[in-house]
């Protein structure tokens, strides 16, 4: 159990450190920022306590406002996100079935996978956006930029996804 | 108290996302002035109704008032047309289409002078043509500037505000400077930037200076009460008492400037 706090906090850590000095700073086409930090999100236990992790998603959010002077969007859409995070993985395993494995990375099923990556980084990008333009008449640059942010992160996602030893 | 308990620890996690989620839209309207306008922009058109219901009530108790006043602001301003038409007769030059100012008129809903930054709510919004940055003027003076419009209700910053300046110059001689208001007499402004070798004498009467894009030249202020000339700074300090009572503003105008646009795209241009 100690082992497993330690692991969080160095992935927290670690995640926020690449998100605020690498992944902040790519500014591809002038505005793509990919999200890696939403990698600890994903890859928090299903079943480990709600309320605690709806608590570290607005950490997280909060601290990379902090570092990277943002307003407050991203701590909005990482809580919200965490919030609703039953709900997404009610559509996707089905709401009754409670599921097998502990993590999203130990999922068997690949479809299952990448319908929770690519649900769980898309929603969340587009609170993000939402939050950060705040206007209806913003509308088509909210829908382009959350379209193109998401393809990048959850590539990036994915490929980091895969640099992580399986839990035993 | 048990139910409430456990309906407290059922619903545990919305409360603490609700909670959490208002921290940080306070967090974000702090942080980023485009969000706080934005959210003033929500509030304003929700609470702009309940003050219309609240202004409707007292207004009507303030009626015999507001004729009387109604027919001084007429009287006045009969002798303000009658005075321009004499001007514009005899120097025989039809400055009329040079004026590009367009009045409009509006009530003020809700006030407030006990604040540092104060502002008003007034009834008329975007679908009567106010927009932002236009000025606000009544009978006797000044009372702002447009600040955030909706459908039907418009936020005037008003002059008792530490974060408006005004520009101001004296009626018989053209030195101008700013007027501000130093958050404590609601009655009283400074005027800042009048250059110490210009004699100053109390009793003078201010006028807008009609240098900003805001108000035209020659709205009456107010009158100097008080001056004091430091001898190490270049200025005066100047205390000026308004014609205008801020806290009973009622009628009030809107001037649109039909040039705005123009002469904001040339000060945008300067400023680059």
């Amino acid at each position: 159990m100690i082992q497993n706090y330690r692991k969080y906090s160095i992935r927290f850590i670690t995640l926020i450190l690449l998100q605020i000095l690498v992944m902040n700073n790519i500014n591809l086409f002038g505005y793509l920022n990919p999200m890696i930090y939403l990698l600890f999100l994903l890859l928090f236990p299903f079943y480990l306590n709600q309320t605690v992790y709806i608590f570290l998603g607005f950490l997280m959010g909060l601290s990379i406002d902090l570092f990277s002077q943002g307003g407050g969007a991203h701590t909005i859409a990482s809580l919200t996100i965490c919030f609703i995070r039953p709900a997404i993985i009610g559509v996707i395993f089905g709401f009754k079935t409670k599921v097998q494995s502990l993590t999203i990375r130990d999922e068997p099923r690949i479809r299952n996978k990448i319908l929770y990556v690519l649900l769980f980084v898309f929603l969340h990008h587009l609170i993000y956006f939402v939050s950060v333009y705040f206007n209806t008449e913003n509308t088509i640059i909210i829908i382009k930029h959350t379209l193109t942010t998401s393809l990048f992160s959850i590539l990036l996602i994915w490929i980091m996804m895969r640099f992580y030893k399986p839990s035993k | 108290m048990q139910r409430i308990i456990s309906l407290f620890v059922r619903y545990k996690n919305l409360i603490l996302y609700l909670l959490l989620l208002s921290l940080s839209t306070v967090f974000l309207g702090n942080r980023s002035y485009y969000h706080q306008t934005q959210l003033n922009k929500i509030s304003l058109g929700i609470s702009g109704g309940i003050y219309q219901v609240g202004s409707l009530v007292t207004s009507y108790f303030a009626l015999k008032q507001k004729v009387d006043q109604l027919v001084e602001e007429n009287k006045a301003l009969k002798k303000l047309t009658l005075s321009y038409f004499e001007q514009t007769f005899l120097s025989n030059n039809a400055s009329q289409s040079n004026f590009p100012f367009e009045v409009k008129k509006a009530q003020v809903i809700k006030n407030s002078h006990q604040l540092a930054r104060n502002y008003l709510v007034i009834n008329q919004g975007s679908n009567d043509g106010i927009q932002p940055e236009m000025g606000v003027i009544n009978a006797n003076g000044i009372v702002g500037i447009v600040n955030q419009v909706t459908a039907n209700y418009a936020s005037v910053i008003s002059i008792l505000n530490n974060e408006i300046r005004i520009n101001a110059r004296f009626k018989n001689n053209t030195s101008f400077g700013s007027l501000r208001w130093d958050g404590t007499n609601p009655k009283e402004m400074l005027l800042d930037d009048i250059v110490s070798i210009y004699p100053v004498n109390v009793g003078d009467t201010i006028i807008s200076g009609g240098m900003s894009a805001y108000f035209p030249l020659g709205i009456p202020i107010g009158k100097i009460v008080d001056v004091k000339t430091p001898l190490t700074q270049g200025y005066h300090e100047i205390k000026v008492s308004l014609f205008n009572d801020p806290t009973q503003f009622n009628f009030v105008y809107v001037i649109e400037n039909l040039n705005y646009d123009e002469i904001k795209t040339l000060i945008d241009k300067e400023e680059k």
